[in-house]
């Protein structure tokens, strides 16, 4: 299907409508638009190139599905997200199912890393650091998180859900959320602070 | 009794459910014929029941292994497998071990195949290279045989 | 600090207490070094995470993407979806092992006569000025796509295939 060269320039609320009346085209122009920051929120809960790849497209097909539902009381681009989320956070479960061990009891015992125990002592753990240098870290820290820390993290700081939002997701208490929050905020700190470290070596 | 073969027979049956669902798990082999005995750096001769298949339809005297790939695609699922610099393999999943495989050399589409890959079968494209050589790329399922699954006891 | 002291801390940065709260346990951290230098630590990576996503894009053509999508819709616009059908939700513990029943017995069956039968297969497609000439050895389990190009139309020289008789056949 070639995109009309007309439709790039015509407004979100234009493209929805016509989408919910059943224009594809105006639905695959709203997918261009929004493909990467989908992808991204994908990418960033799963942490893994091919299913981030393959839970952008499914909450694409699901958005279209449920395209009548969409009433504009946030923007597209917000809902589509939360889609993405729901979709990520039922794969993070089903894959959780199918490992051994029980990730919950280890996280919520305070999980292999004391630095949550300790106090702060990384006031400014991104102290002079360039912009590109501290995305790229920012990127390899939370690869090093857990699971359930990352998508904490990843809910409060990238998606600004409250506590009781992402407890309501995450199908935990407010208590957990905070805890998690935590534990992942110490260790991100003391990652940021800890590559510093080794570059300067 | 009949509890028990109720159970037994639920088990097997979610035992299949559950491979189908896992995904395809394929297999994927670059290999590379020829009269001459000796391959180049990155040859090793090719091992196990694809060399023997070969060996059995053709008649050349040497087949080497140039790759060995291992995939798992999702159900309704598209992956992509690099065979070499110049050669991917794009496999789509249609479920109920149907595939649908495109070669794609040198970036462009150069053949697109829908077929079923009911273990132990192979699937194998081949074509000329120069100097009387040939090349194939052997696919495979390595999913468990259906009739294993249910016949298990 | 005791860790529920900490977790104050937090919220309050982050704004989820109560407006009395907020504003006692702001005066304390104001007053103590420690709770202060862990918001100062909390506070700066919370804002460094939030302006500093590290920016991820799609490796896949706009094209090939979307085609995957619209194929996807298109598959499951065929099957009629578990919203449409309410009641299936409340008798399905009594159909699904109904169903797991039959199914298996479809199953065995198919496993039986999927035994002698020949493997489905069809060309889709042949990229320009190519061709693909087929064998299958049924004995061996093996399908053999042999591509060529327009100009050159021979099959490999080197095959020996076999009709159902067991007989040589040529293709040349």
């Amino acid at each position: 299907m070639s995109m009309d060269p007309d439709r790039p320039a015509l407004e979100e609320a234009d493209l929805v409508g016509m989408a919910q009346r059943g224009d594809m085209a105006s639905f695959e122009a709203l997918v261009a638009r929004y493909r990467d920051k989908i992808y991204a929120r994908a990418y960033s809960m799963m942490r893994n190139e091919e299913e981030a790849l393959d839970l952008s497209q499914d909450a694409w097909v699901k958005g279209w599905q449920k395209l009548a539902q969409f009433q504009g009381d946030s923007s597209f681009i917000t809902w589509m997200t939360r889609i993405t989320i729901n979709l990520c956070l039922d794969q993070l479960r089903k894959q959780k199912r199918l490992r051994a061990e029980s990730l919950e009891a280890m996280e919520e015992d305070g999980g292999r890393g004391v630095e949550w125990r300790l106090p702060a002592a990384n006031p400014n753990p991104t102290a002079g650091l360039e912009q590109a240098e501290l995305r790229e870290r920012i990127d390899r820290a939370l690869a090093q998180l857990s699971v359930e820390h990352r998508t904490a993290l990843v809910l409060h700081e990238f998606e600004d859900m409250e506590y009781k939002e992402i407890a309501r997701r995450m199908k935990c208490s407010i208590g957990t959320v905070m805890s998690r929050l935590y534990y992942a905020r110490r260790r991100m700190a003391s990652l940021l602070a800890g590559l510093k470290r080794e570059n300067s070596e | 009794m009949r509890r028990a073969a109720c159970l037994l027979f639920s088990a097997f049956f979610l035992a299949a459910i559950g491979a189908a669902a896992a995904g395809l798990k394929l297999e994927a082999r670059l290999v590379w014929a020829t009269n001459d005995e000796k391959g180049g750096p990155n040859c090793k001769p090719l091992d196990g029941d694809l060399a023997g298949k070969l060996h059995g339809m053709f008649k050349w005297k040497s087949y080497f292994e140039i790759t060995n790939q291992l995939a798992c695609i999702p159900v309704n699922k598209t992956r992509d497998i690099k065979m070499s610099a110049h050669c991917t393999l794009r496999v789509e999943n249609l479920g109920g071990s149907r595939v649908e495989i495109t070669c794609i050399g040198e970036g462009k589409e150069v053949q697109k195949w829908t077929d079923t890959l009911t273990p132990p079968k192979w699937l194998v494209f081949g074509g000329d290279c120069e100097n009387n050589t040939a090349w194939f790329i052997g696919l495979r399922s390595n999913n468990p045989e259906p009739n294993k699954i249910i016949s298990k006891n | 600090m005791k860790h529920d002291l900490e977790l104050k801390v937090q919220a309050w940065l982050d704004g989820e207490l109560p407006e009395h709260e907020a504003r006692r346990i702001g005066q304390w951290i104001a007053r103590d070094a420690e709770a202060s230098a862990l918001a100062a630590e909390l506070g700066c990576v919370r804002q460094a995470l939030s302006r500093h996503e590290a920016p991820v894009t799609v490796g896949e053509s706009r094209e090939f993407y979307w085609s995957k999508i619209e194929r996807q819709i298109q598959r499951e616009a065929a099957v009629p979806g578990k919203d449409s059908l309410p009641w299936l939700a409340r008798w399905r513990k009594y159909l699904e092992p109904a169903a797991g029943v039959v199914a298996l017995t479809c199953v065995i069956l198919m496993a039986v006569m999927q035994a002698g039968s020949r493997t489905f297969d069809e060309i889709s497609s042949p990229g320009d000025g190519m061709e693909a000439v087929t064998f299958h050895d049924q004995s061996a389990q093996m399908t053999v796509v042999w591509l060529r190009t327009a100009q050159n139309q021979s099959v490999p020289k080197n095959v020996r295939f076999e009709d159902e008789h067991g007989t040589v056949v040529d293709l040349e």
